[in-house]
């Protein structure tokens, strides 16, 4: 019972850490919550699931197409709802950001019906990368999730070293700290701000995809995820990837102990426990700095 | 001036007359109803099997010379739309009649209003027992409500049956898990099952509710296992693919057999990128299996004119808008008495069976009558991408396969 909890919750917590860093990653340089942000996720699963039926494509170019399709929704947020909402003059910090909650929950509801009037709104399924599965310590594991956790790992391992060894990343580390002085070192925040929109829709896309190989997912399904990934960033602290990948590590054992221990129909109670006392006694989370 | 008005009085007669004689020459449509979310699986068969009806009925000249016109409504699955909806057909739109609903949340919600609005109202895709006891409670007020698809105890039944004839005849199972989806219908499906399957050799090892928002399976299915059955009895509908998606990826060495309100259609296996293999279902009728001498022409039919095999709810929806054509030629009019009151005299031969509504003393009255001479089902099995009916012994075209991944 416990290697398979530990092997589980290690498995779902991998998919919760890169479904989410691109959400907080987005708010930490830029300050927006985007609410499309399941949306986005579904996008790419979708439009994964639909290049897999109608070619005989390999894995590569499925992902491909999903990730793709994963940049080109979070470029579309950018240019159709949030670069205009900046545009606006006169607008206070505090109503842009109410203005940016409605503007993206509402392109999130576009996107959705677009989806499901395009595609159905039916849960659809991406192929496995590989069939078959592994005996690890008596636990019977598909292969195709060991590969998932591998690319979510091997994925979030990149962004740190882009955030950190890199000028452009760093650049984007100055931006989630001081974008005023940024500004005045002769930087293009709006050049950042594209840059890490383009980061985002590429860690979406991959999550997105991976999300459909392993539990599927549907158009009206996209509030749900985003209201997940938002609770791992509250209690992980908005804008912090650091705490987004612990906090996605704690929801994703604790809901998987739950659901073996307590039954799989409570498996989301405590996290929302948690979440509640996160906002009573450390409103900005784990290890949030705003 | 005298002349004139006489010109126009004349030119009137003349226009008059033209008018009343096209109208008499085009008696206007016979409005019908049908109401489901179509961009799901379910609600897209139920408006499938609606508008091959009604097109098949329109080409050969319509029911007693009237055209049919379907109006559609799409109820978002939420039974608060699906009752402004259905106040909307009746009122606004002046249907005749109003056909389909997959939910049975839904459906329970809309029967007060069609009893509220005289309407008859055919439900084809929600299978809750609730529905038929509401009817027989509070009949007569209620009798504008029918269901032409088999309410839960039936589909129940059905399932018993085929897992006493496959499950335990012809693989040796002795014990079972039984999976079903929190939902209004799963109450009398459960119920029957538990009396019924170890009646015919199955013991019930675990009995599991599932959340129908339930996103990772992988602990459920590793509980069932731990139980050690020979097979997962399934009773699901809302959830969707998930649960056959994980049982595919992860390999799970026992069969799922039962109700899939979804695995009937061929869409399914595109949307689960045919993790639906092994997959048995049982549903009103199947492309191979000639029920009536209707089934099978109708199954083609609809296979050619939406490139999707007929779901249980396109049979059901099909039969429901042949039923109202039948009771309006009986009974002479489209007036919801006497359209109910043929309705419920019905002994139609459809593409799912012999179609006989339950009277106000028996025990859901207004669901179809079930067993043989009536309305039974099949039960079918993807295997490799293909429906192969393997019950009732009658109507099976192949034998069942072992679970795919029991070797292993």
């Amino acid at each position: 019972m416990l290697v398979q909890l530990l092997i589980s919750g290690f498995l779902i917590s991998a998919i919760y850490a890169l479904a989410t860093t691109g959400f907080t990653l987005l708010y930490g340089v830029s300050g927006i919550l985007n609410l499309a942000h399941g949306t986005t996720l579904v996008t790419a699963g979708i439009v994964a699931w639909y290049v897999a039926g109608l070619t005989s494509f390999g894995p590569l170019q499925i992902i491909v197409a999903g990730v793709t399709s994963g940049v080109v929704v979070g470029l579309l947020t950018y240019a159709l709802i949030v670069r205009p909402i900046q545009r606006l003059e006169g607008l206070s910090e505090a109503d842009e950001h109410v203005f940016m909650l409605v503007g993206t929950l509402l392109w999130t509801i576009i996107l959705q019906e677009i989806l499901a009037n395009v595609f159905g709104d039916v849960p659809v399924s991406v192929p496995q990368i590989v069939s078959g599965v592994v005996n690890i310590f008596g636990v019977r594991t598909p292969i195709s999730s060991l590969m998932v956790a591998a690319i979510s790992w091997g994925l979030l391992g990149a962004l740190w070293l882009y955030v950190g060894f890199t000028k452009s990343g760093r650049s984007l580390l100055a931006a989630s700290i001081n974008p005023r002085g940024l500004v005045l070192c002769g930087f293009n925040l709006t050049m950042i701000h594209q840059v890490v929109w383009i980061i985002y829709g590429l860690l979406a896309g991959v999550a997105g995809v991976l999300i459909a190989m392993v539990h599927g997912v549907s158009p009206s399904g996209g509030l749900e995820l985003t209201a997940t990934a938002f609770s791992i960033v509250i209690l992980g602290g908005l804008g912090s990837v650091t705490g987004s990948l612990i906090a996605a590590n704690i929801i994703g054992f604790i809901e998987t102990a739950t659901a073996y221990l307590v039954g799989p129909s409570l498996r989301s109670l405590p996290s929302l426990i948690i979440l509640v006392a996160v906002l009573y006694f450390r409103p900005q989370g784990l290890f949030g700095r705003r | 001036m005298g002349s004139a008005r006489l010109k126009l009085m004349a030119a009137g007669l003349v226009f008059g007359g033209l008018f009343s004689s096209a109208n008499a020459q085009t008696p206007p449509p016979i409005r019908i109803g049908v109401m489901a979310k179509f961009a799901q699986i379910n609600g897209a068969a139920i408006l499938n099997g609606a508008t091959l009806a009604t097109e098949e009925i329109n080409a050969a000249g319509g029911v007693k010379g009237r055209k049919v016109e379907l109006i559609t409504y799409d109820d978002q699955g939420s039974a608060s739309d699906a009752v402004l909806a259905f106040q909307r057909a009746v009122k606004q739109d002046k249907v005749q009649a109003i056909v389909g609903t997959f939910l049975s949340e839904i459906a329970i919600a809309l029967t007060p209003w069609a009893a509220r609005l005289k309407v008859p109202y055919i439900i084809t895709g929600a299978g809750a027992d609730q529905v038929g006891l509401l009817v027989k409670q509070n009949y007569p007020a209620y009798k504008y409500v029918f269901r032409s698809i088999l309410p839960a105890s039936s589909t129940a039944r059905g399932v018993c049956e085929s897992m006493g004839d496959v499950g335990v005849k012809q693989l040796g199972y002795g014990s079972a898990v039984l999976m079903t989806e929190d939902a209004a219908w799963t109450r009398s499906y459960d119920e029957f099952l538990k009396t019924c399957l170890p009646s015919v050799g199955l013991k019930i090892v675990d009995s599991i509710k599932v959340a129908t928002d339930t996103s990772d399976f992988t602990p459920i299915f590793q509980k069932i296992e731990s139980a050690k059955p020979s097979v997962i009895v399934t009773g699901v509908g809302i959830i969707g693919n998930k649960p056959v998606v994980q049982w595919h990826n992860q390999q799970v060495p026992l069969l799922m057999m039962g109700y899939n309100a979804q695995a009937g259609a061929s869409a399914f296996w595109k949307e689960t990128s045919g993790a639906t293999n092994g997959v048995v279902t049982f549903t009103a009728a199947s492309e191979d299996s000639p029920l009536t001498p209707k089934t099978v022409p109708f199954a083609k039919a609809y296979l050619a004119r939406f490139n999707t095999t007929a779901a249980a709810h396109s049979f059901a929806t099909y039969d429901a808008i042949y039923l109202l054509k039948d009771a309006i030629e009986r009974s002479g009019s489209t007036d919801a008495d006497p359209l109910t009151d043929a309705l419920e005299k019905a002994d139609y031969v459809g593409a799912s069976g012999r179609i006989v509504f339950q009277g106000p003393d028996d025990p859901l009255t207004h669901d179809m009558k079930y067993g043989n001479g009536f309305v039974t089902g099949v039960s079918i099995q993807w295997q490799e991408g293909k429906q192969v009916t393997i019950w009732p012994p009658n109507a099976a075209t192949g034998k069942v396969v072992s679970s795919p991944f029991a070797s292993k």
